[in-house]
Order: structure tokens, then sequence, then C-alpha cells
């Protein structure tokens, strides 16, 4: 054990991963391989905590996370539920012993609510959604932060010997592999429980309305463009995303049309979206309507025209009248539903 | 509406007073005798009172032995100082910054220019040019530097308030930067600094002759050639060159062994090389911007509030739209004219060593010729034919204060252009169709579509004046090989059924010699056609195509499994086996189910005619493909010349 | 049920923030304009809420800061607050907030409570750390990220929706005394009452905000402060493993590869096409 904790000291920068099903989230490897770019440039090595309540694979983890910068894997063993602050809190536990020079998290709200815990655990000040890591002439760490709304930045420098807690703003960092080869060494589990957030219990998880939810977090789109010919026809839209469970989209014409209102706009002067299935209704599929379209999963495109570029990205094209094919496609739906009723 | 794109950047004691910039573009505009003209004046002047916030001027020649053709600026002479004064005041005259870009083309051009040997770091022959270049010595580089130094300082002289060294597209300064084209064993070659070092020695004298003016760079992100840069090895370079001091980094991209990106046509998407100046942003504090491929100003705004760059270079998007910069501060982004990366005007024109125009826009180059006045006695004008050289004349005509009705026998503007649009690659043309029609119908031409113009409606219209834009139309095929194979034209091949192209053999017959042949070759392999073959007498296929749409659609169509053969002639046939010479060599073409003849179009000219006969006082003019059948551009300016006639 | 609000004033820039990139004329007093942070103002509306539907809530709002500060309660006074207190202090800096936690701390235990609402965060410069905190130090369970509070029936719980993202909720229960961090909801908080606002000076308790406590030292000091630069998003790059050639593709394609196109089903109607394609996917359930 105490050599454990001594090989544990040497680890000067902490990450803390969030987990999602099997895997880590993105955010998770941009922050390390900045994090690693900078433990490379001080000579320091770089822990990875992890949460092992998710389906993780440890070992396997181990060998991933070694070429992206980490020296070494603490899993921690929380409850599950609930666990941002029996994460927090043990991190805050272990970093009072240990005291690494900084925790490193990734600015969402689960890592938000862990660095909470953590720097309330240690005492300190949380320093939140940083948009810049860098190193001072001291080779001290340095980072900043945009304040009033994005419009003023403000850079600090590491003073003192309080272990800083960082959570740094999602979708910045390129991921990079810069330790090709490198494994990282697994620690042994580490427990993280804390006794009073036990009594917080879940009781239910309420999926998001398609009907209301932001596109952009929609998992089910059906897109309407100026080939649905009249606003009659773009109700069909509406009609098959309740069926499905989807929520609407537009392109820039049927805004144009007031079809949609823009905040359903999807492009380039729109949102970007990322569902697992987009069914695309009589959309050209112009470059600054597809620009949105980049992380769609699987696309059904539906147009009449079979040379429409739209079709090229579709992992299903329908040549035909869009109002038709939907209208059928409802109906269809409709007496299965049904059907499935009244066995 | 795009807030972050009209605040202003403050560089050196400069203002930017927005970001929209143009990198330095060659124009041909300057006199063979290496001056700054009025025409090139003229260009720029039209540009800063369109509201571009940095201009870099085109490339201008250092030193006698470079040149791209006869006509660059001789900034190697103090002759040009009078005329670079001029044109350098009257683009300040408009709030726009204005910077010289320093040039030597080192080994990538052709002696025949300059009569002089070409130079370069190494001897190795350019693998696009083709010529070995004569390996400068080390007292030849630094006297290299010094010339640098020398037209940095004319530069200043003329009022220019910065300087942009050019590192990029594969030229000397590149060649000294690159392994691949220096192989030097002095100080100048070898190690990262000996390769930096004539770069930075002429950063260094730039400094020193320009005392408080703008100092930047244009540098390749990435070289894409094996043993070249790469990314990491220009952030490497760009870094150390920053360290030194830089007033702003410009990324860019293409050079000899890689040469498309240089002028990215519609296969690149949008905003394509973007990330090279994001990653270059994440080093440094100092401005960046990128270039290639940004054309609207939605996503020039997107880029700055993504924070991958602090300038957005929309070259061509200004050359094709002078006014952009005003236009989309005033909210009016319908009315940008777009640039549809089409090449076919501007580089396209370099190429073929005339200055450059563009393809929608006819008055580049001609800004007081062509400037759009208000007619001195206003005349009703009909317009026949709605493509793109009818809409342009009305459009232009109706801009005049003539009275205009455009008769379009289809239902929808555009012409021949919604079939040129419909192969593959090709549907960004259409922009500048969509465009004029938002034009049209924001404008008081009366639009008669789905009316056939006959002598009647000529004759009842009681019109001072006829435009006829009737364009061409493909006949029957011109070569028939055999009678036992179908032949069909152009036309008949886009209204193909799937089960006609599905699993067949197609051979494809150049007699176009523009880029039809290659886009329905490539539009009947995507259908799925077994086999496709163009064939054409020529030394190439689609041996009139600007080059760089050529090189990218010959890659596309090698991917689609595509065969060609240039320099042929059918020999015979033998039921569906085709026999065809080439070179020397006889080949034999089995199982051929259909052969589409890609012919020029015949012109259309049938009521022409007839008013010419019936209604001899009416005046009449013959725009576009109707008068002679060439390219959308071409229609484009005959319009727009013809409506300033009139 | 006593409930306690803790509320604040932020700065606001006011107009567009990138007319300039001078950030001294940005920040300049003529263009900030002080106003309750928004999040506070669903946590008092959430508190009322609750007073409304469950009756026998008491209200205490409370703040900490400079005579300024005061305007925060009147507000709250305005919203349905039953005692305003006001703990006179000079203004925290960023990095105080600790030092803010055991200051509020201290006044809430000392007065008893069964819940502490508060904002997630604060428009300004916050961190979004202070309702975290202060259940640490409180010993007391906290939950984040409401939108929704109600209590379970017995009254010794709280049923909370909370946001989870993705426009997801998850329900938790909490036993009481617990800490509620509020998220600003889709329903505007309602305007504060004319009459109440005017009048709530007289409520107002002034307590000495800077007694009995440790000042933090702040882990970091700062070094520069400029006008924010939007940070270069993550962006697409092509694998520096491959070829040159091969980069050039992956740009060519655009992150976003052609597909190879699917040959046409004929004979099947388009709106089979597509029920069966959605089955065969897992979209959709056969009967
Ligand atoms: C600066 C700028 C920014 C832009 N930003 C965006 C943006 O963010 N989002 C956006 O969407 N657009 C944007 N656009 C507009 C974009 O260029 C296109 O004009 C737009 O996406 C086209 O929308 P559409 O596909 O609905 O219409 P169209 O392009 O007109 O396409 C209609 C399609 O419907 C098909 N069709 C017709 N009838 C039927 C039928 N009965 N059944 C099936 N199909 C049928 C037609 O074949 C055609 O392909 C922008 C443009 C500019 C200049
Ligand atoms: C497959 C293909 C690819 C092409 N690719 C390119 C390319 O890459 N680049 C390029 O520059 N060009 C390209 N073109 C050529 C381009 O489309 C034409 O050069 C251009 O459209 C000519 O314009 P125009 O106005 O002269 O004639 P058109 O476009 O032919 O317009 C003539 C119009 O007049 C109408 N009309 C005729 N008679 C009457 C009447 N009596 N009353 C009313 N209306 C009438 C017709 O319906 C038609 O709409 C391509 C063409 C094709 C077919
Ligand atoms: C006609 C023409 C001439 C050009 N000449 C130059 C040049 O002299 N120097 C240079 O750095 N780039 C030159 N370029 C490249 C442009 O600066 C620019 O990088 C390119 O057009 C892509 O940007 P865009 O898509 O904004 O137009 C030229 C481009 C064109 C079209
Ligand atoms: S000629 Fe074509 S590529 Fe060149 S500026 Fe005009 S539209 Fe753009």
């Amino acid at each position: 054990m105490e050599r454990v904790r001594k090989e544990m000291e040497q680890q000067r920068l902490w990450v803390v991963a969030e987990s999602q099903g099997e895997e880590l989230k993105e955010s998770t490897y941009e922050l390390l391989t900045e994090v690693a770019r900078l433990a490379a440039q001080r000579g320091n090595k770089v822990m990875v905590l992890l949460d092992t309540a998710g389906d993780i694979a440890l070992e396997k983890m181990a060998e991933e996370l070694g070429v992206y910068g980490a020296e070494a894997i603490l899993p921690l063993a929380s409850a599950g539920q609930n666990s941002s602050r029996q994460v927090g809190e043990a991190i805050a536990a272990l970093a009072k012993e240990l005291h690494p020079d900084a925790v490193f998290i990734a600015e969402t709200i689960w890592g938000h609510e862990v660095a909470s815990w953590t720097a309330a655990g240690l005492g300190t000040a949380l320093l939140a959604d940083c948009v810049e890591l860098g190193l001072g002439v001291n080779q001290e760490l340095t980072m900043s932060r945009h304040v009033y709304g994005d419009t003023v930045a403000i850079k600090f420098a590491a003073a003192g010997e309080q272990t800083l807690v960082v959570t740094v703003q999602s979708g910045l960092f390129n991921v990079k592999k810069s330790f090709p080869g490198q494994k990282a060494r697994l620690l042994e589990r580490h427990p993280a429980r804390a006794g009073v957030c036990e009594s917080v219990k879940v009781l239910e998880f309420i999926k998001a309305d398609p009907k209301t939810v932001d596109i952009i977090d929609a998992e089910r789109l059906v897109v309407g463009g100026k080939g649905m010919g009249t606003a009659e026809n773009y109700a069909l839209i509406r009609e098959t995303a309740e069926v499905l469970s989807a929520a609407v989209g537009g392109t820039r014409v049927a805004r144009d049309n007031g079809w949609v209102s823009l905040v359903r706009q999807i492009g380039q002067t729109g949102k970007t979206v990322a569902p697992e299935l987009l069914i695309s209704c009589g959309v050209s599929g112009a470059i600054q309507h597809t620009m949105g379209l980049k992380e769609t999963k699987c696309l059904v495109a539906i147009n009449t025209d079979k040379h429409a570029p739209i079709h090229k990205l579709a992992d299903l094209s329908i040549v035909e009248d869009a109002p038709k094919v939907l209208a059928e496609f409802i109906a269809k739906m409709k007496t299965t539903a049904e059907r499935r009723q009244s066995v | 509406m795009f807030p972050r794109l009209f605040t202003p950047l403050k560089m050196k004691d400069f203002t930017i007073p927005n970001r929209i910039m143009a990198t330095g573009h060659l124009t041909h505009f300057a006199s063979l005798d290496g001056q700054v003209t009025q025409r090139l004046i003229d260009y720029h002047e039209a540009r800063a009172k369109g509201g571009l916030g940095l201009v870099v001027t085109e490339s201008m020649a250092v030193h006698p032995s470079t040149a791209q053709s006869q006509y660059v600026v001789h900034l190697y002479d103090d002759k040009v100082l009078p005329g670079l004064t001029e044109l350098v005041s009257t683009i300040k005259k408009y709030g726009t910054v204005v910077v010289c870009q320093l040039h030597h083309m080192g080994r990538e051009m052709i002696s025949v220019d300059t009569m002089r040997p070409i130079v370069a770091p190494s001897a190795i022959m350019d693998p696009m040019k083709r010529e070995v270049p004569h390996e400068l010595s080390t007292a030849e580089v630094k006297e290299m530097v010094g010339y640098y130094i020398a037209a940095a300082e004319r530069a200043v002289k003329a009022g220019y308030d910065g300087l942009e060294v050019h590192c990029a597209h594969g030229y000397l300064l590149q060649q000294f930067l690159s392994p691949l084209s220096n192989q030097r064993t002095d100080e100048y070659g070898g190690s990262f600094e000996n390769r930096l070092r004539i770069v930075r020695e002429i950063i260094a004298g730039c400094k020193k002759v320009a005392p408080g003016k703008i100092i930047g760079i244009r540098i390749d992100g990435d070289e894409f050639a094996d043993g070249g840069l790469t990314m990491e090895d220009v952030q490497q370079i760009v870094v150390a060159l920053d360290a030194d001091g830089l007033d702003y980094i410009g990324l860019s991209a293409g050079h000899a062994l890689n040469y498309p990106p240089i002028f990215p046509n519609m296969d690149f998407p949008l905003g394509c090389f973007t990330y090279l100046a994001s990653n270059i942003k994440r080093l440094v504090n100092t401005p960046v911007y990128t270039s290639h491929r940004i054309n609207d100003p939605a996503l020039a705004e997107k880029i700055l509030e993504d924070g991958h760059a602090d300038l957005i270079a929309m070259t061509r998007a200004t050359i094709a739209d002078p006014e952009l910069p005003l236009k989309a501060k005033e909210e009016r982004i319908d009315d940008i004219r777009p640039c549809v990366a089409c090449l076919q005007r501007c580089f396209g024109r370099l190429r073929l060593r005339a200055p450059i125009s563009c393809l929608g826009n006819p008055a580049v180059g001609k800004e007081r010729e062509f400037a759009i006045t208000a007619a001195p006695n206003p005349k009703k004008v009909a317009v026949v034919g709605g493509g793109p050289g009818g809409m342009e004349a009305a459009r232009v005509l109706s801009q005049r204060g003539h009275t205009v009705v455009l008769y379009e026998k289809e239902q929808e503007l555009g012409g021949m252009l919604k079939l040129g649009s419909s192969v593959p690659n090709r549907e960004e043309l259409f922009n500048i169709s969509r465009w004029q029609i938002i034009q049209l119908e924001q404008s008081n031409v009366a639009i008669k579509t789905g009316h056939e113009a006959t002598l009647e409606d000529l004759k009842a219209g009681n019109y001072d004046a006829v435009v006829f834009a009737t364009g061409a139309e493909y006949d029957e095929p011109s070569v028939v090989f055999t009678a036992d194979l179908p032949h069909i034209n152009l036309r008949q091949a886009l209204d193909l059924e799937d089960d006609q192209v599905e699993d067949k053999n197609i051979l494809v017959i150049d007699r176009d010699f523009h880029n039809k042949a290659l886009g329905i070759a490539e539009q009947l392999a995507e259908r799925e056609a077994a086999g496709v073959v163009i064939l054409s007498s020529e030394a190439d296929v689609a041996v009139d195509l600007e080059s760089i749409n050529k090189m990218m659609a010959n890659e596309r169509l090698t991917e689609l499994d595509v065969k060609w053969l240039s320099k042929t002639r059918v020999e015979g046939v033998d039921g569906k086996d085709f026999t065809v010479s080439h070179e020397g060599w006889e080949v034999v073409l089995p199982d051929i189910d259909l052969v589409v003849v890609v012919d020029k179009p015949k012109v259309n000219t049938t009521l022409a005619k007839q008013v010419e006969q019936e209604l001899p006082q009416l005046k009449t003019y013959l725009v576009g493909n109707c008068a002679s059948p060439r390219l959308t551009p071409d229609a484009i300016h005959d319009g727009y010349r013809i409506a300033l006639e009139v | 049920m006593r409930v306690v609000v803790l509320v604040k004033m932020t700065k606001v820039i006011r107009g567009n923030p990138y007319r300039t990139d001078n950030l001294e004329a940005l920040l300049n007093e003529k263009n900030l304009a002080l106003a309750v942070n928004s999040y506070d103002l669903a946590a008092l509306e959430e508190a009322q809420q609750l007073k409304e539907l469950y009756g026998d809530v008491h209200i205490t709002a409370v703040t900490a800061g400079p005579e300024s500060a005061v305007k925060a309660l009147r507000v709250a006074r305005g919203m349905g607050a039953d005692e305003l207190i006001w703990l006179d202090r000079p203004a925290f800096a960023g990095g105080q907030e600790m030092e803010l936690a055991r200051l509020l701390a201290q006044e809430v235990s000392g007065r008893g409570f069964d819940l502490v609402l508060c904002g997630l965060k604060s428009d300004d410069v916050g961190t979004g750390m202070v309702g975290v905190a202060l259940a640490g130090l409180l010993g007391v369970p906290a939950v984040t990220r409401s939108v929704n509070i109600g209590l379970q029936v017995g009254r010794g719980s709280l049923r909370v929706e909370r946001h989870v993202g993705k426009g997801n909720r998850e329900v938790v229960q909490c036993p009481l005394p617990a800490v509620v961090t509020v998220e600003r909801s889709r329903q505007a908080p309602r305007y504060p009452g004319v009459a109440r606002y005017l009048t709530a000076g007289k409520k107002i308790v002034r307590k000495d905000g800077t007694a009995g406590l440790q000042p933090v030292t702040a882990p970091v000091i700062p070094l520069e402060t400029k006008k924010a630069q939007p940070r270069p998003k993550k962006i697409f790059i092509p694998d520096e493993n491959l070829s040159g050639a091969d980069r050039m593709k992956m740009i060519m394609s655009g992150g976003m590869a052609r597909k190879k196109k699917k040959k046409a089903q004929t004979q099947v109607s388009g709106s089979e096409q597509l029920y069966n394609f959605l089955l065969k996917h897992g979209f959709i359930e056969r009967l």
C-alpha cells in the first residue's frame, strides 16, 4: 500500500474520466490529450481517475488511455447512483493526502458536480469552465476562464501549494494519440463512498419530449424541405415525427416559408444535429444544409429528383413523392398500432 | 447578423475595419513591362469601396528571375513606384488596409517568361513545370535576400501598410523550407534551422526597412506529399518564425506536387482548410487568417465564432462580388453574387495568359467600361430566353431603367445550366442562376415563364429592341459508327431511364472538348453502368476544360472506374466490338451497348431569323449560345455587354 | 417549512459586446448594469411556488455583499420573501467562493432551515460551486439543476425534477433538510410586486458579514485580463498517420464520406421501403 501511495505521489496531474456505458466520453479524451501535453512539458506524469460504476473494461482502458498520455489509472469504486458526490469527496480526500498540483475534469454536468465536491472537500476555489491551459514562466500551471458571457478573459496562474481544481470546456481540444505504445499502469481499486448522499434516490428518468427537445439533442429527426410543397403537406412531417417519437427539423427554405421556426433550421446558419435516424423529405441537399448533417448516423432521403445531392449521403434513397410516402407510412404505422392494441 | 465579422481588428497601429480580406491574387492586369495599370487600380478600388477590411495585392516579382507570366508587377525596379503609389493610395482612401505580397516563384515556373534560367535551392526538376533549375549559390541566396528587402523598401515607399512574405504554394521560400526541394549542404539547407534561415533573414530585413508596418507570412499548413512538410512540421516552423515577431500568419495549401488546393474548385468542401489555421491559432497569439472556399458571410462568421481564425480570406468571393462586405453588413445576403468555385474565368484565364474575369461577374477588370449607368432614353426591350445569358441581359437592362419583358418557354428559369448543374459535382454551378433569379424577382422585369415567344408576341409588344438568348440545342449525333447500336446525344443521355443505364457498357465520344463528356460519363457510372469509356480525338479528353477541374474530375472518374483514351479514331465496329486506334496501337472495346456522342450544340436562332425577315425595323441582339455555342460565363458576359449597348 | 433563498446581484455588459475589443471601454461603469442573478430569480420563483402549493412556507432571502447587493433583497421581497437578511461586507472577488459558503453556512445553520435554494450559478463570473460547498459544510444532501420541486407525502422529503442534459430529466427523492440549486426553466419568474418592492427597505435586517471568518487564500493569482477571443473549437483533422494523398482524400470528402449508392428497390412502394428499412435497423418494431 505504502508503495502505491509513493507511486501515486509522483502523479502531479490528475484527470478525472467520465464514462458513458462501456466507453469514456469524448471530452475525457480531449482533456487527457491537453493535460498530457502540459505534463510532457513539465516532466510530470498523468493519473486518470475513473469511476468504475459503469461497464468499463479496466484492462482495455489502461491500454487505450496510455496512448493518450495516461501513466496510471486509479479506479474509484462508487455506488453508482449520484456518484458525483462520492467521487468528488473521495478525490478530495485522496488529494489532501497526496497533494497533486491539479485535478482536471471536463466541464459536463457530471464533471462540474464532481469538481464542485472536490473543491468543497479541499476547501478551495473551483476554476470552472476554463478554455485554455498553459504553463507560466516558472512552469506553474496557468488557465484562462471567460466570464461576463464570454466577453472577458482572465488568465490565472497557480500560486502556493494548494491543489487546483479545474474544469475545462468540452469541444475545444483536438484528440491526439501522442504517446503511441504507452500503456498505463492499472492501480488498485479505491473505494469512493460517502454516507450522506446515499439518501438521495433516483426515482425515475424522464426522456426529453421530442416535441420540445432542442434539435441538437434529438435522437431522431424528420426534416422537411421545399419539396414538401405546402404547409398542409408539412403537417405530414409533424405527424411522421409523432409516430416515430422524433423531432421536427427544416431547411432554410422551410423556415422562410414559415413551416418551421429558426430554432429548427438545420445547416450552416442553423444547427448541427447528431441524431441516430434522420428522415429527409423534399430536401435537395444544398451544402449549406448538409453541413449540419455531418453527425447523422442513419439518413433516409425522400426526393423525387434521383440526382438530388441528398441521395448521395443517404443510407436509403427513396425516389418518390414525399407527401405520398409519408401519408402512406403514417397510415401503415397507425394500422399496425391498432392491430397491436387489439392483439 | 454578423457581429464578429464586423468587429475591427487592430494590427500594429492599423485598424482593420472588419475581418474580411482578400489574399494576394495575380490578375494579369499589370502591363507587359511590369507596371501597375489603371485597370489594376480600378479593380482594387471597386473592392476597397465594397468594404474589404484587408487586401493583399497580387504577388509581385522581387527579382528579375521570377515571373508567372508576362504580366506581373516588377517590384524589383523603381520604375513601378509612381503606379504602385497610386494603387496603394486609392485603396487606402476607403479605409482598407493594404499589404504587399513579396514573391519569387523559384522553380515553379518556366523560363519562357524571363528568358533566364529558373532558380531554386537545389537543382531538382520541378515536378509540374519540368524544368531543371539553377541551384542558387550561397552568395546568390544572400543576394536574393537583399532583393527581397529592396523590394520591401520599395513597397514601403509606395505607401503599403504592410508586407506579406510569400512562403506558400511551393514557391521559392517553400522550396527552401521543404526537405523535398531543399537538399543544400550550406547554411541554407539541411537542418531545420538552416532551412528556415532565408525566411528569417528576409523577415528581419523587412522589419528593419518597414518599422511600424505589418509584417505577415503566408505558408502552406501541410504539403500533403510524402517526405514533405507535415502539419506538425509547419507548426514548428510557424512557431519559430512567430517568435521572431510576426503580425499575422496566413495559412494556405497546395504546391507543385499537389496543385489543386491552391485554386480549389467546387470539389473542395466549403472551408476545407480552416483546420490548418485553427491548429496554428492554438499555438500562437498572433492573428491568423484562413482561406479557401469561404464564400459566404455566414460561414465566415461561424469560423470566427468557433475561434479558428481572426481574419477570413474570401478572395474569389470578392472577385465575384466586390460588394460582399457591404452587402453582408447591410444583411442583403441574397444579393451577394456567389463565387461558384468554377475557376473558369479567374484561374482559367490566368492559365490562358489572359487577365482574370469571373463567370458571374463580367465587370471584373472592366470596372470602368462596364459600370452600369442609367440609360439616356429608356426603351422597351424583350428578352427571349431565360438561361444565364438572357437573365443577365434582363437584369442589367432593368437596372439601367429599361422596361424589360423576359420570355422563357420552360416553367423555370435557368436554361441549359439546369442540365449543366445536374451532372455530378457541378451542382454549385447553378448558384449563379439562382442568384440571377432572385435578382430578377426583386426587379421590375416582367417574367413570363412557360411562354414561348413568337413573332406575334414581338409584334404585339411594341418593343424597341429584342435580345435573343434562345441558346443552343442538341441535334442528332454528328457521327454514327454502326447502325446496330443506338447512338444518342447528350440531352438524351441525361434523360436515360435507370434500366437503360444499369449494367450497360457505354461509349462516350467527346466532341465537345469541355467538361460535358466527363460529366455525363461520371453520371452514367454513378448510375451503375457496367462500364464507361470516353474517347477523344484530341491530345486529352476534355482538352479545353480548365486544368484543375479536369484533374479533380479525372480523380473521381478513376474512382468510379471510368476509362478514357485520347488521340483516338474509331477504325471499325464488329457487332458490339469497337476497334479504336490510339498512337499506333489498336485497341478493341468489346460489348458496347450504347454510344453517347457529346457534340457542341447547334444554335437556336429560328425566331431571330424570322424577326430579321418579318420585322426588319426591330433592333435585335444575340446573346450567349444562340450567337455561338460556348459556356455560361460567355453567355453572362454577352448579356451584360449587350445590356449596356441597348 | 423554513426555506432560505440565496440571492445576489450580478454585473451585465450592456449592448453588443463585439462592438469593440477595448476591454476598458466595455467594462466602463456606464456600460455595466447591475441585475439580480437570473438563476436566483428562478430560485425565488420556486420558493414562492412551494408557498403557494403547500402554504405554511416561510421564505428568508439572504444576500452577502456591499450596499449595492441590497437590491436583490428588494426584488426578493417583491417576489414573496418574508424575511430579508443582508450580510454586509465588501464584494467578493473571484476565488472566494469557499469564504462565501462559510459565511452563508454560518448564517443558515444559525437560524435553522429545512431547505436552502440557490441559483445553479451566477451570470457574471460564477463557478457554480456555492450550493454544493454549502451542502458540504452543512452536512446535508444536495440536489443540483432542479427544474421542479415538490414535497413528498409526509413532507419529510422532496421530489425534485432535475436536468441531466440533452433535454432529459431525472426525478430524485431527497430527505430534508437539503440544499437544492435551481436551473432557469422555461417558465419566466414572476414580476416583483411593486408595493412590496418599494417597502422592502423596512424589512431588511443588516448583519455584519465579516465577523468570525477566516479569510481564504486563493489558489491562483490573476495574471492578465483581456477581451475574450473565442478559443478554437475542436475541428476535423485528417489522420496524421495517413499518406499525403489519403489526407487530401479525407479533406475532400469533408468528413462525410460519399456512400455507395444502393440499388433501387423497384416494385416496392416508397412507404414500404421506408417501413422495411426502419424495421431492419430497429427503429420500429414489428407487430
Ligand atoms: C449564406 C447561406 C446560408 C444558408 N444556410 C442554410 C442553412 O443553415 N440551412 C439550410 O437548410 N439552408 C441554408 N441555406 C440555403 C441552401 O443553400 C438551400 O437553398 C436550402 O437548403 C434548400 O432548401 P430545400 O432543400 O428545402 O429546397 P430546394 O433546394 O428547393 O429543394 C427542394 C427539393 O425537393 C425535391 N422535391 C420537390 N418536390 C418533391 C416531392 N413532391 N417529393 C419529394 N421531393 C420533392 C426537389 O427535387 C428538390 O431536390 C443557406 C444559403 C445561404 C446562401
Ligand atoms: C451537361 C452540361 C454541362 C455543362 N457544364 C458547364 C460548365 O461546367 N461550365 C459552363 O460554363 N457551362 C456549362 N454548360 C453550358 C451552359 O449550360 C450553357 O453554356 C449556358 O447555359 C448557355 O446559356 P444561354 O443563356 O446562352 O442559353 P441557355 O441556357 O440554353 O438558355 C436558353 C433559354 O432560352 C429558352 N428559349 C429558347 N427559345 C425560346 C423562345 N422562343 N421563347 C422563350 N424561351 C425560349 C430555352 O428554353 C432556354 O431556357 C453545360 C451544359 C451541359 C448541358
Ligand atoms: C486568379 C487567382 C490568382 C491567384 N494568385 C495568387 C497569388 O498571387 N498569391 C497567392 O498567395 N495566392 C494566389 N491565389 C490563391 C488565392 O490567394 C486563394 O488562396 C485561393 O483563391 C483560395 O481562396 P478563396 O477560395 O477564398 O478564393 C490566386 C487565386 C486565384 C483564383
Ligand atoms: S470565375 Fe468562378 S471561381 Fe473564379 S471567382 Fe468567378 S465564380 Fe469564383
